[in-house]
């Protein structure tokens, strides 16, 4: 019992305690922002101001409102220098009890080491990326702000900022094109234009802190991941063999890398024929696939068309959508089939698109000539409303001429 | 036997003789005009209650079968799209209707004396054909229907008191559900046409209240009751062919994870979703309702003599600043 009052009794003093020492790390911040105003507002907005002041990073003497606060006794250490920032940042980044209550992960500064940029920079090349020109250096915040340099919308233009410098990309031997390359493709597509929440950026492919370029053997790894199904038919396909000897850089070698275009049955006209002769069984077999592919797509564009015109006229048709969707969902499932090359099992699958597109044409056609009967109820309906209209209209002029006669004899009496 | 034959045949000549009484009457001839659309404002409640009930024959009103049964009733049942697609078109009509008998009532002072209890009763009219409009959003439960009923009820949400009262009673669930969709076809088919029905009758019994059979001049009943009734054929030729020539589409069913790109509201609550783009939602909320309470307050604030009216300019020059400001915020929001 006394013991809970000794508590009850140093509980006040541990709350000023912790007061002041919050106060003490504010106070801090706000001793190095009268002199430092330029960089206010982006320290304000940062995930750190909550937590840190600008000492964790800069060192000095906060108490201090002079330039003595710089001086070496003071721990100062100014602007840190490029080489020592990963290591700067990863004190308390690799800190699992540190950045367990941020949910943070704790292996950033290992997958840097690993890293392109990792690696030069341990040779001594300050030129690569540091923490700091992805995550900014003051106005350092969460990718869920979306005005964040690592929100994934700005991933590309983040990265762009060095990887679009060519006469900085020459000097690694690097393209400076991809972020170009990459804006027209089906995934930059998706990411500026579409707004698509899972669109690709380039941290996907190529790693956010471990960044670095796959290998030709790879690449299939790196698509595979959000391509699944894809990645397992090439694998059970004749191509498979073509990838082990090094002879094809798996996706990468039809769809390209940055440039990736929406994938269609043009890909066949240009991409077997730089392996594969124009008469030889192979060619031929893509051709048939671009053929049963295109001939599907074709029917089951027609068939959407054709519903959604006549679902405007008549609600009827509605019944036809679900049968639209299961025809699309068989040449959904012939798309990732055609890298096996099993010319059946996507002969199989389009030819039941097909043919319920084809039923559905059929049964739109049905509707459209019921629909036309509907205008019959118009001239029906016109007719009885005019004869109506006339009965009544006759019975008014009647029952005026009764009523003028019954004046008339009234007005004679 | 003979005797019931006797009797029935008398009773239906005590009728006759009371309708050719009837007939051969006379009824004032002013407000004729505010008369022929009480007529039709009654005959397209007709029209609505008819074509509303052969729809509950057929609908169900619950998340799982509501839109089955709706494809039914469109696609099986006996001419089921022509009443579905007239009880839609209707609504439409029936607001009209309603919005021109104020119309005509405000510019022609017919809210002065007995006609007071006239043009509140339009007034509440006006709302319950609005309520009408609201609950019956809902009820198809397709994906037009959900989200628009959505966008609907989170702006009615926002009207103070009287917004979070129908709110409360309509909605009475986070997302909208079962119990929503519940509750307004309740609204839709059980409260309001009642309250409708009320306010109709106290209307026609106050119009002949009002009337003073000793003064003006006068009109045969005979000959507005045809008038009325080729009025009312017209206008149910006219729905008709709306109903045939553009029948409502329906959207898929509701899918409450993915918006449409586009929600469309009905026109008669575009100047409020208009008055939200100009100004913020809940202060526009707040406009609305004191625009609707300065309706309510017309006859108070004319309390001139009927005749001569003093300064009709100011009268018509706000009505029309009025119905300016409702047509404008419309187009605003339709724009939006």
């Amino acid at each position: 019992m006394r013991k809970a009052g000794n508590v009850a009794r140093w509980l006040p003093v541990a709350l000023v305690a912790v007061l002041w020492l919050l106060h003490g790390e504010a106070r801090a911040a706000e001793s190095c922002l009268t002199c430092h105003r330029d960089v206010k507002t982006d320290y304000e907005q940062s995930a750190h101001a909550k937590e840190f002041g600008c000492t964790a990073c800069h060192g000095g003497d906060p108490d201090v409102v002079s330039l003595e606060a710089h001086s070496p006794e003071k721990r100062y250490v100014g602007k840190p220098a490029r080489r020592a920032i990963p290591l700067l940042c990863a004190t308390c980044h690799s800190d699992p009890g540190y950045m367990k209550p941020f949910g943070l992960q704790t292996d950033q500064y290992n997958q840097y080491e690993a890293s392109r940029h990792g690696q030069q920079l341990a040779k001594g090349d300050t030129k690569v990326a540091v923490c700091t020109d992805c995550h900014a250096t003051h106005r350092i915040v969460g990718r869920d702000n979306p005005t964040s340099t690592v929100a994934p919308r700005n991933v590309p233009e983040t990265c762009a900022r060095c990887h679009s410098d060519k006469a900085l990309m020459d000097q690694y031997g690097l393209p400076a094109d991809q972020l170009e390359k990459f804006r027209k493709s089906v995934h930059g597509i998706a990411l500026f234009e579409e707004d698509h929440p899972s669109a690709p950026t380039c941290a996907r492919c190529h790693g956010s802190h471990g960044a670095t370029a796959p290998g030709v053997g790879e690449i299939g790894q790196v698509c595979g991941h959000c391509h699944s199904r894809t990645r397992e038919h090439l694998n059970e396909g004749p191509h498979r063999k073509a990838v082990a000897e090094g002879k094809l850089a798996e996706c990468a070698s039809c769809h390209g890398t940055h440039e990736i275009a929406t994938p269609g049955s043009r890909l066949y006209q240009t991409t077997c024929e730089p392996c594969h002769a124009r008469d030889s069984t192979a060619f031929v077999t893509g051709q048939k696939l671009e053929t049963l592919l295109s001939r599907s797509r074709e029917s089951l564009e027609t068939a959407a068309g054709e519903l959604a015109r006549v679902e405007r006229s008549s609600p009827s048709a509605l019944r036809y959508r679900s049968r639209l969707r299961q025809a699309q969902a068989y040449f959904l499932e012939a798309l990732p089939i055609q890298h096996s090359l099993a010319v059946e099992k996507v002969e199989d699958l389009t030819r039941s698109a097909r043919s319920i597109s084809e039923e559905i044409r059929a049964g739109l056609h049905g509707v459209d000539e019921e629909s036309r009967l509907r205008y019959l109820v118009l001239p029906l309906t016109w007719f009885f409303v005019l004869l109506a209209i006339a009965i009544a209209h006759l019975h008014k002029q009647e029952r005026r001429k009764e009523r003028s006669t019954n004046n008339g004899e009234g007005g004679s009496a | 036997m003979e005797s019931n034959d006797r009797s029935g045949g008398h009773l239906l000549l005590v009728m006759r003789t009371l309708i050719r009484e009837r007939l051969e009457g006379t009824i004032p001839a002013d407000w004729i005009l505010l008369r022929h659309l009480h007529a039709l404002t009654l005959s397209v409640l007709s029209l609505q209650i008819a074509t509303g009930i052969l729809l509950m024959v057929n609908y169900r009103p619950s998340v799982t079968s509501a839109f089955p049964s709706l494809v039914a009733i469109v696609d099986e049942a006996y001419f089921g799209w022509l009443i579905r697609s007239i009880h839609g078109w209707g609504t439409h009509f029936l607001v009209l209707l309603v919005f021109l008998n104020l119309v005509v009532s405000y510019f022609g002072r017919a809210y002065q004396g007995p006609r007071v209890v006239d043009w509140t009763a339009s007034l509440l009219t006006l709302f319950c054909m609005l309520g009408f409009g609201l609950t019956g959003m809902l009820l198809p439960w397709s994906q037009h229907a959900y989200w628009s009923s959505d966008l609907a009820m989170s702006s009615v949400s926002r009207i103070p008191v009287l917004g979070t009262v129908v709110f409360g009673l309509i909605f009475p669930e986070a997302e909208i559900g079962d119990e929503t969709l519940l509750r307004s076809y309740v609204f839709h088919v059980g409260i309001l046409p009642w309250i409708t029905v009320l306010l109709l009758g106290l209307r026609f019994w106050i119009t002949r209240r009002s009337d003073r059979p000793e003064i003006g001049p006068r009109v045969f009943f005979s000959d507005y009751a045809s008038n009325t009734l080729i009025a009312s054929l017209l206008l149910f030729g006219v729905i008709v062919s709306v109903a045939v020539l553009a029948p409502p589409v329906l959207s898929g069913p509701a899918e409450s994870v993915s918006p449409p790109p586009v929600v469309m509201l009905p026109w008669y609550v575009l100047p409020l979703c208009g008055l939200g783009t100009m100004w913020s939602a809940g202060g526009a909320a707040v406009l609305a309702f004191l625009g609707a309470l300065l309706l309510f307050a017309v006859p108070v604030l004319d309390r001139a003599p009927a005749e001569p009216e003093k300064k009709p300019i100011v009268r018509w020059f706000l009505g029309v600043l009025f119905l300016a400001l409702c047509l404008l915020a419309g187009l605003k929001g339709y724009l939006q």
